[in-house]
Formats: structure tokens, C-alpha cells, sequence
């Protein structure tokens, strides 16, 4: 009856309409309603036109969808209290199913259970390196400014701006509501003074009076709104504040601070509660940049080449950044013309706040950011983990089916429909899930301590829980599991024809091959783990092996003093003569910079004097006085190093072989005795040095300049001719506190030091390894239920067998063959796209290893070794078997 | 003063009530909601009419039966409301408390009648 009304050829109501109707509505109600419908609308065309007439009799369809009007059956169990009992069954059937096949339930909950732990786990760790920065109430418009400049022959990033950009933007911008500068002092070795002793202070940063309003650190005492307002004004971290001043209140203290500048008095002006852990920002000590501006005698403030500053932006709320973005290129044009006269492309970027720890790894960060491309390989895996657990369970509930085929027969027979018999095996797969999740909780709880310890973040458990953004996604991925894992079974088993099934036929029962198909797909992303963790410890390995390029081994790294006045010169001449007289010294330097770090000092404005004016490069200068070449071993290309016997040393130069191609020369040679102009000033090359690895293997080799400095005093090297480090070390304390009292002995061994740079990449490693190890651990004790099912089919084919005279290799290979069948398949699969994302992770890399044949040789032969112990653990037992058991 | 009997009606309710009392034998869904909008210049949805008579059948002042079908309504029945006695007490209820209470307003020459 798709037209109610076939006498009237008039205009009719939309048919979707009608039968959208005639579905909801119901069956009692019909002829009232649709007739009251249908009448109005014939009346209605009448008057208004069939347009609106429509339009209203689709509104009326809609709005009388509703409970008093539509169909309960079809919307509601029919028969609650039925509905109910049967969902207790179904819960008993699953459960006793559970207790009957005990092997392949642990099977399913261990793996189940390992997978959820290991999601958990990673989840943790992840939401903690997405968590940065989030807890600033003027999220989300702050924003940190980029600056970003383009050479003929280089791009560089740096999150260190010019002084005056802060200012110009909040004067010219009206979305520029305020903004903070700050100075970072890791250069130099900070002192404080209190009551004669003394403290070396890490994390210093100089910043802007406005910085506690844009910014979300609560302050203990003082006034956030002028805390850093006065020059000598500082404010320290509540622990930094115990340290120097134990339980006194530390507010209004004076206290005598040695840095970059000199030492003078300053006044405590606030003390800020402890960082969270959780922000890129992280300092002890902050100091009124007012009292920079005084020191610098007005540099700070007004000099357009001196790119340090870390500039934050605080947008009028809601702006869109966007928007502003869109106004920065004409504010480059007007203020960094002096860099266009160079050829130099300047563009300023914003930076949202919570996206600099993952996703902002620039010159100037000011301090170690995290790697969003190991978040996200970690997520994935973590996601791979549980997809593999979820397999087993399709994977056992399908090969079990044959079992329950006659359980489904029954049921069928005696009136189960097959929506019954889907939602009884969906009942089972939620069970089972659930039972695994609270397992899965309880080694998450446990293993996280040993997490935490790996990763030295000590996350409080399951912080992660508290925000609902997570919860919703965590049990979103939960609920898709469970659908998808109980689906296939579900379908598959409720689809058995009764009559078949009870009479025994052969192939009633399907989804082998789907099985093969989600076994190949555990095989490949087990490959893809082994090949993926296999070659990152390859590559951590290798950045560890591999030679810098100079000698830091068994070499002490002193801080140089803080506290210094005009008898430094000598002192620190007194220092090196009587070290050198150790027996166990072979050699002391002191230098602005040593390997292992982003060198801070750069000049902006250098150029070969032969090359065109505006031909300026910029590059990092390192200051070392004569010994530091022989010290570090730095093999010498052309020319000569510094040697305080030559007269005007301090106008003399050492580059490196890189520096080299970037000032033009063509060959080392050809840079000797040549002039470098250095913002007006007039130096002579007179050595190239072979390149080295300043930081670690993910950059190239950088161009740097050396200059001859005596009194360079950053760092004091002392090179060791001794393993008998820790002895020689108490010595070197001794004439430290006698060459310079009041200054804190801070020590480093070099090579530990260079190390560090890796630990990311080792920690990464590490959890790429276990996580790994957890994920083959799964599909392993999938393929063993899998195997275990196999060999039960087969125990009498296996037992005739031996009978007519097989042996126990020939019954070995019978079992083990379709599944070496299934990883020559996932190793087609797998190969390719694991050499695809280790192709794309080691771009990361300015130095990586070449990916040999052999490194996914390897994963395959490891993943053949393991599947084939688990399945002859099965298969080993049936050969070895009394073949008369089997067939009785 | 003592109410007669406790009820309650909407606005709404006690005009389709009304309607229906009119009416007669003809009111069903459509024809309520025509001389609704016909007596009062609102139009009124076939949904809502749906509702209120739902509810006034509810509360013992209607009642119903299914009538007979013709070709306009493409062959469906309709349901034929009618007031019960409860519904007819109701209104007169209704009224004579009204006519009490305007009795009691001051003349004020704000209302003639």
C-alpha cells in the first residue's frame, strides 16, 4: 500500500515520509494518525500550495515520533522480565563455558589482560608527554614566537627573538594583549652567596615583571603582580629556597648572585611553588629583567641583533591565531629590514604553548623537549598490542565453534532465534573483557613503578583517568574491541544451520580462512615489532659507538667559577700549572663550550673578507685557550692551533672543515691566512680542524669557529691518564677550593655528559623492546591455543599416521606447516611497511645506519623460531603420544 | 468557598474541550484542529491535537471510538471523540466559578459584560 490514496491523483505526501511513518508508528494508532495526517494535508494543499504543505506534514511526521506514538515492540525488549532471565542465562552458559575449557579461557584472558596492561601503560605515559603546559589558566592563548631566518644556504629555527619584538607587537597588534621575555643563563655557571655559603644554580632565567601574570606558577609569597618588577629583584622555587635558606622565610633576604654579569646584591622578592613536571619551562630561579636592562646598559632592551630572548605572547581571549598570523609578515617587513639588506627571509611564527614540549625541538629551547614521533609509535603500538590480544579471542571463539555448534543447534531447535544467539555470544565476549580489564588494571598497578623507574617520570597511577577527554577515548576503544572481537564469532556462530550441525555434516562450520587472514595479521605486526625495536637499539647503539670525532674520554668537566674578580687571570694560570703537574694529568683546558650541548654563542654577522658585504653567515664561536686541541685530540687539517708563544693570538681564528664550505673557501688550505670580518672586526685563519660531533648524531656537523680566549670560564677540561678516576677526583676538589674559594665544586665526566643527549632515544628503545616483547608474548599464546586446537582435531589422523610408520619429525612438520605457510605470507606483508616506518624514524637522524637485508631477516627468523617451539610444545606431545590412546 | 471537584485543565485542554462539546459527533483530529484555529486565529499542529485529546481521554473527559473512513483520509478511520458526563461537569464547573469571580471584580468600567 505504498499510496494510501489512489483515488486522488492529486499532490501527495513525501514517501519517505509515509513510510518512515508507517515504520515507528504504532499499529493501534495508525489509522487515527495517519488519516489525521493525510486529511490535513489534502486541506492544506487547498490553502497554502503543496509546497508547505509537505514541508508541514514532514514536521508532523517528526514531531509525532515519539513514545506515545511509536511502535514499543520495536523499540524496546517486547518481554522485560523474559528478556532478563535469559540474560542471566546467557551469563551462566558463559560462564560455565569459561570453567569448561579452562586452557583457552587463561588463553584469552592472559592475552587479553597483557594487551590492556600494556595499552594502560603507554596511555600513561603518553597523555603524561601530551599533558605539557596544560594547566595554564590563560590556555589557550598563549603563544611563544618563532623565529625563523633563511640563509642562502641554510634555514635556521630559534625560539630566540630580538628584544624589541615583545614590545613592537603589544604596540602595534591589538590581539597582542601582553607578553613576557625571557633571558636563559645556561651559558654560564650561576652562583648564589648566602651567609658564605655557596650554591651553583641551574635554570636561571631573567624575565619580564609581567611573567606570573601571563604565566600559571602560584607564588608562596610575595606579589605575582610586582615580584619582578625592581632590578636585583629575584624569586626562587620553593626547594631552591630551602636549599639557600633552609627554614628561614626567604622572603625580603638579600643574597649576592655571580653570573654573566658580574656580582651584585639582590633582594628575594617571591618564592613560587615547585613546577609541575609537566612544563616545558622549567626554572629555579628567575631574575627582574630590569636588572639585565641595567647590566647591559640598555642592550637588553633596545639592540636589534641579539636573538636570545624567549618571547610569549598573551592574545586577547579567543583570538584566532590565525588571524594574527596573517599580520606578522607586514610587521617583519617594517622592523627586520637591517636582515633583508643581508639576503636574510625573516618570518615570525607562533607557537601554541602546549604543543612546544612534543612538537618544538628549536635553537634556544630551554630545556629537552619530547618527541612526538615517539608518542606516536608508542600509541600505535600500544593500539597493535591490543588488536593482537582481540584476534586471539576471535581466533579461539571461531576454532572453538564446532564445539558450541551443537549448544547452537539445541538452542535453535528449541526457539532461539539467531538475535538470541548473537547477544548470548556478545554476552560472552563482554565477560570475558571485562574479566580482563581487571586484571589488566591490577599489572598496570603493579608494573608502574617499574615504568616509572624506566622513565624516571613518576606519574601518579592512572592520573591519566581524571581527564574525561581520555576516559571517553580509552572507553571508546574498549567498547569498539569488544563489538568487534565478539562480532565475528557472534555472526558466525549464530549462522549454523541447526539441521546440519545436529546430524554432524562436515563444513558446517566456516572462518578458517578469515583465521589464516587474522593470523598473517598478527605475524606482520609482530614482525614490524621485532624489525622496529631491533633497529632502534641498533641505532642507539651506534650513536653510542660511534667516534665524535675528537677524544672525551677520561676527561673531568669542571664548572667554571662563578664568583670571580680581578685575580682570576692569575688564578686560574695557577689552577692549570699545578694540574698539569699531577702525574695523572695529561692535559687541562678551559673553554666556553665543551661537546655535548647546543653551543649558545653565535655571531650573526660574519664573512669572509673577500666575499661580497652582505655575504654574512652566521655560526656558533667556541673560546679556548692553546691546549684545548691537544686535549681533545681535534686532528688538524691545515695550518696550525693556537699557541700562546704567537704574538696577538686573541685576533686569530680556528674553523672547522664545515665552517670552511660555509664561508666559501674551496679547499681547508685555501682559508689559511684569510681574513674574517666579525661585526667589524678583523681576524686571520690560522688552522681548519676536522669536523666533530658537537651534540648528538640527529644533527649534522656544525660549522664552528674557535677563538683564542685564555681566560674562557665556562668550562675546565682535565684530561686523565688514569682509570683511577674517583681518587684523582678528590684531589682536583682540593685545589679547586684552594685556586677558588667560594665557588661550588661542580664536576662532569665528558663522555657520560655527550651520552646524555641519547637518553631519550634510549629510554625510547627500551620501551619499544619490552612493549615489543609483550606483544609477541600475546600472539604467542594465541598460536599456542591455536596449535592446541589443531593437534586436538587432528589427535587421530595423528595416531593413524604413526601407526602405518610416520615419525615424529614427518607428524612435526604435518602440524607445523600451515603456519610457516601463514609467516611467509606476513613477512611479505610486514618487510615492507616495517622498512617504511624505520626508513621514516631514522630520518630523524642526521646520522643513522644503513638498513641492511639482514635486519629484517633477523625479526622474520626470531618470529619462525618462537611460533614453531610454541607449536611443537602442542605438536611435540601428539607425536610423542601412544598412537593407541589417540585411536581408542 | 468550596470547589466543587479538584481537576486539573490547561488553557489549551479546556478549548479543545470545548471544540469537542461543539462539535458533536463529528470531532476527530483534523476537524478539532480546524474549528480550533477557525475560533481562536492560532493554528495548531496535528501532533499537539493528538496530545491533548490523548490526555483529556486520560483524565475521564472524553472517550472514544474509531469511526468510519472516507477517501480523503486515503481510506483510514477515524477516532471520534465525545465529552463524557465527568467532562461536561467539569466545564460547567469551570464556568460557574468563573461567572463567580468576574462577579466579584469592582466595576470599573474595564469590562462591560
Amino acid at each position: 500500500m505504498d499510496n494510501p490514496n489512489p483515488q486522488n491523483s492529486g499532490p501527495q505526501p513525501p514517501r519517505w515520509a509515509q513510510r518512515f511513518l508507517r515504520w515507528y508508528c504504532d499499529s493501534d494508532l495508525m489509522d487515527e494518525v495517519q488519516g489525521d495526517l493525510l486529511e490535513m494535508f489534502q486541506l492544506r494543499v487547498n490553502r497554502f500550495g503543496a509546497r508547505k504543505a509537505k514541508f508541514l506534514y514532514i514536521k508532523e511526521v517528526l514531531q509525532f515520533f515519539r513514545p506515545a506514538t511509536i511502535n514499543r515492540s520495536r523499540f524496546s525488549f517486547k518481554y522485560p522480565t523474559t528478556m532478563l532471565s535469559l540474560f542471566k542465562n546467557y551469563l551462566k552458559v558463559a560462564w560455565r563455558n569459561m570453567l569448561k575449557s579452562k586452557a583457552f579461557s587463561s588463553i584469552n584472558l592472559a592475552g587479553l589482560a597483557i594487551g590492556l596492561a600494556a595499552c594502560l601503560l603507554i596511555f600513561q605515559y603518553v597523555h603524561f608527554e601530551s599533558s605539557y603546559d596544560q594547566f595554564h589558566k590563560n590556555n589557550p592563548d598563549i603563544y611563544r614566537v618563532q623565529l625563523d631566518r633563511t640563509y642562502p644556504d641554510r634555514h635556521d629555527q630559534s625560539a630566540g627573538c630580538t628584544a624589541f619584538l615583545g614590545p613592537a607587537l603589544k604596540e602595534e597588534i591589538p590581539e597582542v594583549r601582553d607578553f613576557t621575555k625571557l633571558w636563559g643563563t645556561s651559558h654560564v655557571n650561576n652562583v648564589m652567596v648566602y651567609e658564605n655559603e655557596s650554591h651553583l644554580e641551574e635554570s636561571l632565567f631573567y624575565a619580564d615583571a609581567s611573567f606570573f601574570q601571563i604565566f600559571s606558577y602560584p607564588l608562596v609569597s610575595g606579589d605575582p603582580a610586582t615580584a619582578l618588577s625592581a632590578p636585583y629583584s629575584i624569586v626562587l622555587t620553593e626547594s631552591t629556597a630551602k636549599k639557600i635558606f633552609g627554614n628561614e622565610p626567604a622572603l625580603g633576604k638579600s643574597i649576592r648572585y655571580s653570573g654573566s654579569f658580574g656580582t651584585d646584591n639582590y633582594r628575594v622578592t617571591g618564592v613560587v611553588q615547585d613546577l609541575p613536571k609537566n612544563t616545558h619551562l622549567k626554572f629555579n630561579t628567575l631574575v627582574s629583567f630590569q636588572t639585565l636592562v641595567q647590566q647591559t646598559d640598555g642592550n637588553a632592551h633596545n639592540s636589534d641583533g641579539w636573538n636570545a630572548f624567549l618571547t610569549y605572547l598573551l592574545l586577547e581571549p579567543g583570538t584566532d591565531p590565525d588571524q594574527l598570523s596573517a599580520k606578522l609578515p607586514a610587521f617583519v617587513d617594517q622592523h627586520y629590514t637591517r636582515y633583508f639588506e643581508n639576503g636574510t627571509k625573516v618570518a615570525l611564527h607562533l607557537q601554541p604553548l602546549p604543543s612546544i614540549h612534543l612538537k618544538s625541538n628549536i635553537r634556544f629551547e630551554p630545556g629537552v623537549n619530547g618527541s612526538n614521533k615517539i608518542v606516536r609509535i608508542l600509541l600505535f603500538t600500544a593500539i597493535f598490542i591490543l588488536g593482537i590480544a582481540w584476534i586471539n579471542y576471535i581466533n579461539l571463539a571461531t576454532a572453538k565453534a564446532m564445539e558450541r555448534a551443537k549448544e547452537v543447534g539445541v538452542r535453535k531447535v528449541v526457539g532461539a532465534e539467531k538475535g538470541d544467539l548473537r547477544r548470548q555470544f556478545m554476552t560472552e565476549a563482554v565477560l570475558l573483557n571485562l574479566i580482563g580489564l581487571v586484571f589488566a588494571v591490577a599489572i598496570a598497578l603493579a608494573a608502574l613503578p617499574l615504568l616509572n623507574q624506566l622513565t624516571g617520570i613518576q606519574i601518579p597511577a592512572f592520573e591519566f583517568l581524571r581527564d574525561p577527554k581520555t576516559v571517553l577515548i580509552l572507553s571508546g576503544i574498549f567498547i569498539l574491541g569488544v563489538i568487534l572481537s565478539g562480532f565475528y564469532p557472534a555472526f558466525i556462530t549464530a549462522s549454523f544451520s541447526p539441521t546440519r550441525v545436529l546430524s554432524g555434516e562436515k563444513g558446517a562450520v566456516k572462518g578458517i580462512n578469515f583465521r589464516k587472514a587474522l593470523v598473517v595479521f598478527q605475524f606482520s605486526v609482530s614482525i614490524i615489532l621485532i624489525a622496529g625495536s631491533f633497529i632502534v637499539s641498533r641505532q642507539v647503539n651506534y650513536m653510542m659507538k660511534k667516534d665524535i670525532g675528537m677524544d672525551i674520554d677520561r676527561t673531568l668537566v669542571l664548572k667554571g667559577p662563578g664568583v670571580i674578580d680581578s685575580t682570576y687571570e692569575q688564578r686560574l694560570a695557577g689552577f692549570k700549572e699545578r694540574m698539569n703537574q699531577y702525574g695523572f694529568v695529561s692535559h687541562t683546558t678551559n673553554s666556553t663550550a665543551v661537546p655535548g650541548k647546543e653551543i649558545r654563542w653565535v655571531n650573526n654577522s660574519v664573512r669572509w673578507a673577500r666575499q661580497p658585504e652582505n655575504n654574512l653567515v652566521s655560526l656558533p664561536f667556541v673560546g679556548v685557550d692553546d691546549d684545548f686541541f691537544n686535549t681533545f685530540e681535534l686532528p688538524l687539517i691545515s695550518g696550525r692551533v693556537f699557541d700562546e708563544q704567537h704574538q696577538a693570538e686573541s685576533n686569530k681564528l680556528v674553523i672547522t672543515r664545515a665552517a670552511t664550505h660555509l664561508f666559501g673557501f674551496e679547499t681547508p688550505e685555501a682559508a689559511i691566512d684569510e681574513e674574517i670580518i666579525d661585526n667589524g672586526d678583523k681576524f686571520q685563519i690560522v688552522g681548519v680542524v676536522d669536523d666533530y660531533h658537537q651534540e648528538s648524531l640527529s644533527f649534522d656537523y656544525r660549522p664552528i669557529v674557535f677563538r683564542y680566549l685564555e681566560n674562557a670560564s665556562s668550562y675546565y677540561s682535565i684530561k686523565f691518564n688514569t682509570d683511577q678516576l674517583e681518587e684523582s677526583l678528590a684531589t682536583v676538589e682540593q685545589e679547586w677550593n684552594a685556586s677558588f674559594p667560594g665557588n661550588p665544586f661542580s664536576y662532569f665526566f665528558l663522555d657520560e655528559f655527550f651520552d646524555r643527549q641519547y637518553r631519550s632515544d634510549q629510554l625510547f628503545g627500551r620501551l619499544f623492546g619490552i612493549f615489543t616483547a609483550l606483544g609477541i608474548f600475546v600472539a604467542c599464546i594465541g598460536l599456542l591455543g591455536l596449535s592446541s586446537h589443531t593437534v586436538q582435531k587432528r589427535t587421530k589422523e595423528i595416531g593413524i599416521r604413526k601407526v602405518l610408520g610416520a615419525n615424529t619429525e614427518q607428524i612435526l612438520v604435518l602440524i607445523s606447516r600451515e603456519h610457516l605457510g601463514l609467516i611467509l605470507v606476513a613477512a611479505l606483508v610486514g618487510t615492507p611497511l616495517a622498512y617504511w616506518i624505520m626508513t621514516q624514524w631514522l630520518g630523524n637522524y642526521a646520522f643513522a645506519i644503513d638498513l641492511h637485508w639482514y635486519y629484517f631477516l633477523i625479526p622474520i627468523g626470531i618470529l619462525f623460531v618462537i611460533a614453531m617451539l610454541t607449536i611443537s610444545f602442542h605438536a611435540l606431545r601428539a607425536a610423542l603420544a601412544n598412537p593407541v590412546e589417540a585411536i581408542n | 468557598m468550596k470547589y466543587l471537584m479538584t481537576y486539573s485543565l490547561g488553557q489549551l485542554e479546556e478549548s479543545v474541550l470545548l471544540i469537542v462539546m461543539i462539535l458533536k459527533e463529528d470531532a476527530y483530529g483534523v476537524s478539532v484542529a480546524e474549528a480550533y484555529e477557525q475560533e481562536t486565529g492560532n493554528s495548531i499542529s496535528i501532533p499537539a491535537i493528538h496530545t491533548v485529546l490523548k490526555r483529556l481521554e486520560q483524565k475521564g473527559m472524553l472517550r472514544s471510538e474509531m469511526g468510519s473512513a472516507t477517501a480523503e483520509r486515503g481510506g483510514r478511520r477515524k477516532r471520534i471523540f465525545e465529552a463524557t458526563p465527568h467532562g461536561y461537569r467539569v466545564i460547567a464547573d469551570l464556568r460557574k466559578t468563573r461567572l463567580r469571580l468576574w462577579s466579584l471584580i469592582p466595576k470599573l468600567g474595564l469590562y462591560n459584560g
